[in-house]
């Protein structure tokens, strides 16, 4: 089902860099997905979840504020049971990757890495639907 | 001797007294409580079982005295349902005639004839006839009279059978409301008295109570009424009439029929009917009737004072007074409150105080005229049985107490004798026994006990002639015994002369001996004076210690404690002056030494010591076992290294903070080297967020390939900031990711298959941006030319070091590069880049082999 090009699903973007995250809006919007506006921190992330109710989550892990995107998304998943992307810039730091494991995500992906893995992992989280 | 036989017979004297008081004692110890419980109990027994007869007996008596006014009051309604019955019947045979008044008066043929009397003016039988019949209704006697005169006569048979079945009648009669009378009586003045009526002007018999009680209330009343008492008009005393009504076919009251009673007859009856005395065996004191309201009807005049009554006048002028007598008038209180009580009940038992004596009072209703029969007993009368058990169970109370006193002295007295005979056969032969002890002990054992008996005391007796007879042998061998001891005492002076001798010629020796120490130890002295200067020079601090107490210490423990000599040697111990948290270490210490006596401990030892003024400082301790002036003794070194141990502290603060400035280094190092990777990601996001701004394919191209350089910079920094000492970078695994995260972003699904080979190998930061550029740019390139149109190929990248030359492969197995371009005269800006990077700034070669696809080969050196 499409309504104006839209694919199946609502994404919720979390980055705290802003123009980090437009550009991923951008190109993930070129691929026919309807995000969310860039979220910047872990609390107004709950907050647009409870709200909104997304389909899939796009989580800067690294948040400024109280919670990282990691607690952010744990919180998330309480009340609200979707898929999870996580992006970081330090996909190599153990404990991170561990505690991100911990929720299951669909993907870990890094923040210099390739474009097609986003795509590619949020035709996953969503469950493979094609445009 | 004498004094001693005084004594024996005392002691005999005493114990027989005592054993004989303490039986006494036990005695009357025992017989006392059980006498004193025993005459208790009885007592209580008497007191209740004299209380609960009379009780019980009281009880009865109420019940006998309510059941015999019971019993008398119905035999009263029996009697007057008697005279109730037969005035019924004449009634009912009266009202008969008034059916048919002709008809009766037919059937008698002549009537009777009544002769008009003179004297009174009435119309009468003659004198011979039984039943006087009467008239005075009127001074004529009209037809219809002559008819009921006539009729009436069928009721003389009746009136006369009446009298016979009731011989306590006075009379019985007829009378009419039109004026007939007709009496029968037996009594001859009664008789007389009817005859001779006063004129009905002065009395009319229909006026008299028999009739009244029926015109008087309302017509057509039925049944039999009794009058009430009165005083009757032709015979002197009371009367009480049953009365019948005769009524006519019409229902209407003709006449009456009646049978008069005295009352005297009638009281008799009541109050003796069934005889009273010989029933009550003369306990019911007496009987007595009272009227509905009180009045007396009859009572014994005996007993009027008893009630509070005035005695009657000496001669009542009439009979009637006597109704005007009413017991409420009574001087006694009680007996008035009796009477209220007795007549608003209908029957009950009354205590009354009468005189001196309480009073038994039953009363009972009697229907018929609501009289009260009151029966009257004495409580003493009715109760005295119950005296008499109290006095016959007290009379056995105190034949069984006395009887009790007298056994219980019997046996008393009975074990008394028997305790002082028993006393008596135990005691004199103690007292024999004793004797002779007496004379034993006086030396005097010429005697012996005669006792032969079978007890404990015969077998004293035996024991005691045993001891005689062993005293008597002992004092034989005392004699043989001094003899032999006398000549053992010289024997022995004899010799001690002779040791004495010997003696003194030792002593000499010894003397000579003493002399020769005395100078062998003066030179002992002096090596031990030296030997203490020596270690009174020493800088280090020694002691000698013995049983955890200094007995010598140097000047140098003096100085580094700061308490004098006196104070410490004999005083104080090692243990004293080490701080607290080291003691339990020393102690152990010091015990092990002990096992190793006279050795040297393994190590010098470390501890912490006090000084006087309080302050703790560092000791090293060294010490071991010696004997000190024959007695084992640990000898003990302390050096004062607080100075040395203050420094060791301030190096190993300085070597820590360091430590901590360092670890800060690389916090902020690591901190720089990513905010510089997302700065750079930050670059990269604009340049593709611009780039979509950007219509011109070539301005598009130029993006995209300055991300790509600023991509392989980022991840230089972001694999710095991942490496363990932040300066160097595993170069092969850099270049594998570069090469391939570059070609994922620019081409599409699995296109070109990108394989890395690689010896591992770090390399510093600012060496690492160069080559990455170097090997972006040759990437950019490879995918540019070397696959057009979507062919899929390899791009291989290979990576070496061999004597710190650096030998790099960066190879596709594309199309192949157009001959014209080189290295030298490149005229693309990347290739430019290229050259000058490895040429420049690496001090490397660079230099391409197009034999299959394209491969540069790239040199430089571990150091420019």
């Amino acid at each position: 089902m499409e309504t104006r090009g839209r694919k199946k699903g609502l994404i919720m973007l979390v980055e705290d860099e802003v123009l980090v995250g437009m550009m991923l809006r951008k190109k993930i919007e070129a691929h026919g997905y309807i995000t969310s506006d860039v979220i910047t921190t872990g609390e107004e992330a709950v907050e647009w979840a409870r709200s909104e109710k997304p389909d899939l989550l796009f989580m800067d892990v690294a948040l400024p504020g109280k919670i990282d995107g990691v607690e952010a998304t744990r919180q998330i998943k309480t009340f609200l049971d979707i898929p999870v992307i996580f992006f970081t810039g330090n996909h190599r730091d153990p404990q991170v990757i561990e505690r991100s494991k911990a929720l299951a995500p669909v993907a870990i992906l890094d923040k210099l890495g390739s474009f097609d893995a986003v795509i590619r992992a949020v035709e996953s989280g969503l469950g493979g639907s094609k445009g | 001797m004498g004094i001693s036989r005084v004594f024996a017979k005392n002691v005999g004297d005493k114990i027989g007294n005592k054993l004989f008081a303490a039986f006494v004692l036990i005695v009357v110890l025992t017989i006392l409580p059980v006498a004193h419980h025993v005459l208790d109990s009885v007592n209580t027994f008497g007191n209740y079982s004299t209380r609960i007869n009379k009780e019980q007996i009281r009880k009865q008596a109420i019940s006998y005295l309510t059941r015999l006014c019971d019993e008398q009051g119905a035999r009263h309604e029996e009697y007057f349902a008697k005279f109730s019955a037969v005035v019924h019947l004449l009634a009912t045979q009266a009202s008969d005639v008034y059916q048919d008044l002709s008809a009766y008066a037919a059937m008698t043929g002549e009537p009777i004839p009544l002769h008009f009397q003179q004297e009174n003016r009435m119309y009468i039988t003659g004198p011979g006839e039984p039943v006087v019949s009467l008239y005075w209704g009127a001074s004529s006697m009209a037809a219809d009279i002559l008819i009921e005169t006539a009729a009436l006569r069928h009721l003389d048979s009746g009136l006369m059978e009446a009298e016979k079945v009731l011989p306590e009648a006075l009379a019985t009669h007829v009378l009419t409301t039109s004026g007939i009378g007709k009496y029968y009586t037996k009594n001859s003045q009664a008789r007389r008295a009817v005859r001779q009526l006063p004129v009905a002007t002065e009395f009319d018999q229909r006026n008299g109570a028999p009739l009244t009680v029926f015109t008087e209330s309302e017509e057509g009343q039925k049944g039999v009424r009794w009058t009430k008492i009165y005083q009757d008009d032709v015979v002197d005393g009371l009367v009480v009439t049953a009365s019948g009504p005769i009524v006519d076919g019409t229902g209407r009251l003709r006449g009456v029929v009646g049978i008069d009673i005295p009352l005297s007859t009638l009281v008799d009856t009541i109050l003796d009917a069934g005889g009273l005395e010989q029933q009550g065996d003369g306990r019911v004191l007496l009987s007595f009737l009272l009227g509905s309201s009180g009045e007396i009807i009859a009572f014994p005049i005996e007993f009027l004072s008893l009630f509070g009554l005035p005695s009657l006048p000496e001669q009542m002028e009439h009979p009637r007074d006597m109704l005007d007598y009413n017991l409420d008038q009574s001087t006694n209180p009680q007996v008035q409150k009796m009477v209220a009580r007795i007549l608003a009940k209908e029957s009950g038992v009354e205590t009354v105080l009468l005189g001196e004596e309480n009073h038994l009072v039953a009363s009972q209703t009697l229907s018929v005229h609501g009289w009260k029969l009151v029966m009257v007993a004495r409580e003493a009368d009715l109760v005295s049985s119950a005296e008499k058990t109290r006095h016959a169970l007290d009379e056995m109370i105190v034949s069984l107490k006395t009887r009790f006193v007298f056994y219980s002295l019997c046996i008393t007295l009975i074990i008394l004798c028997l305790s002082y005979l028993a006393v008596r056969n135990f005691v004199a032969p103690l007292q024999k026994l004793a004797l002779l002890a007496e004379r034993v002990g006086e030396g005097d054992l010429s005697q012996k006990s005669d006792l032969e008996r079978g007890d404990e005391l015969g077998a004293l007796a035996t024991a005691m002639n045993t001891m005689i007879d062993g005293l008597v042998s002992a004092e034989t061998m005392k004699k043989q015994y001094f003899h032999r001891l006398e000549d053992g005492i010289k024997t022995r002076t004899a010799q001690l002369q002779r040791n004495n001798q010997k003696l003194s010629a030792m002593m000499r020796d010894v003397h000579v001996e003493s002399e020769k120490n005395r100078k062998l130890s003066n030179a002992l002295r002096e090596r031990e004076r030296q030997l203490i200067a020596t270690m009174e020079a020493s800088l280090a601090g020694l002691c000698i210690v013995q049983g955890n107490r200094f007995k010598y210490v140097n000047a140098a423990i003096v100085k580094m404690f700061g308490y004098s000599k006196i104070e410490l040697i004999n005083r104080m111990g090692p243990i004293d002056l080490i701080a607290p948290e080291y003691k339990v270490e020393v102690m152990e210490r010091m015990s092990l030494q002990e096992e190793r006596l006279y050795r040297r401990t393994d190590q010098p030892h470390h501890v912490k010591c006090l000084r006087k003024n309080g302050e703790v400082f560092d000791v090293e301790v060294d010490g071991s076992y010696i004997p000190w002036k024959g007695v084992p003794a640990s000898v003990g070194t302390m050096i004062d290294i607080s100075d040395h141990v203050q420094v060791q502290e301030k190096i190993r603060v300085k070597e820590k903070s360091l430590q901590g400035l360092l670890q800060e280094k690389d916090l902020l190092l690591r901190e720089v080297y990513h905010r510089t990777k997302n700065n750079m990601l930050v670059i990269i996001s604009m340049l593709a967020l611009q780039m979509e701004e950007i219509e011109d394919q070539a301005a598009k191209k130029i993006f995209e390939e300055m991300e790509h350089r600023i991509r392989a910079m980022a991840l230089v920094h972001e694999n710095l900031y991942q490496s363990e000492n932040l300066v160097e970078i595993n170069l092969g695994e850099y270049l594998a990711k570069l090469a391939r995260t570059q070609v994922e972003h620019m081409t599409f699904s699995n296109q070109i298959e990108v394989r890395a080979d690689y010896c591992q190998v770090t390399v510093p930061f600012d060496k690492a941006v160069p080559v990455g550029l170097v090997v972006s740019e040759l990437i950019t390139n490879s995918v540019k030319h070397a696959f057009p149109s979507g062919k899929k190929g390899i791009i291989r990248i290979q990576l070496a070091v061999k004597k710190g030359v650096y030998y790099l492969v960066v190879e596709d197995n594309g199309t192949g590069l157009p001959t014209e371009i080189d290295v030298e005269n490149a005229t693309s800006f990347g290739l430019q880049i290229t050259s000058s990077m490895v040429v420049k700034q690496l001090g490397g070669t660079l230099a391409i082999d197009r034999s299959r696809g394209t491969a540069f080969h790239i040199t430089f050196k571990d150091r420019t």
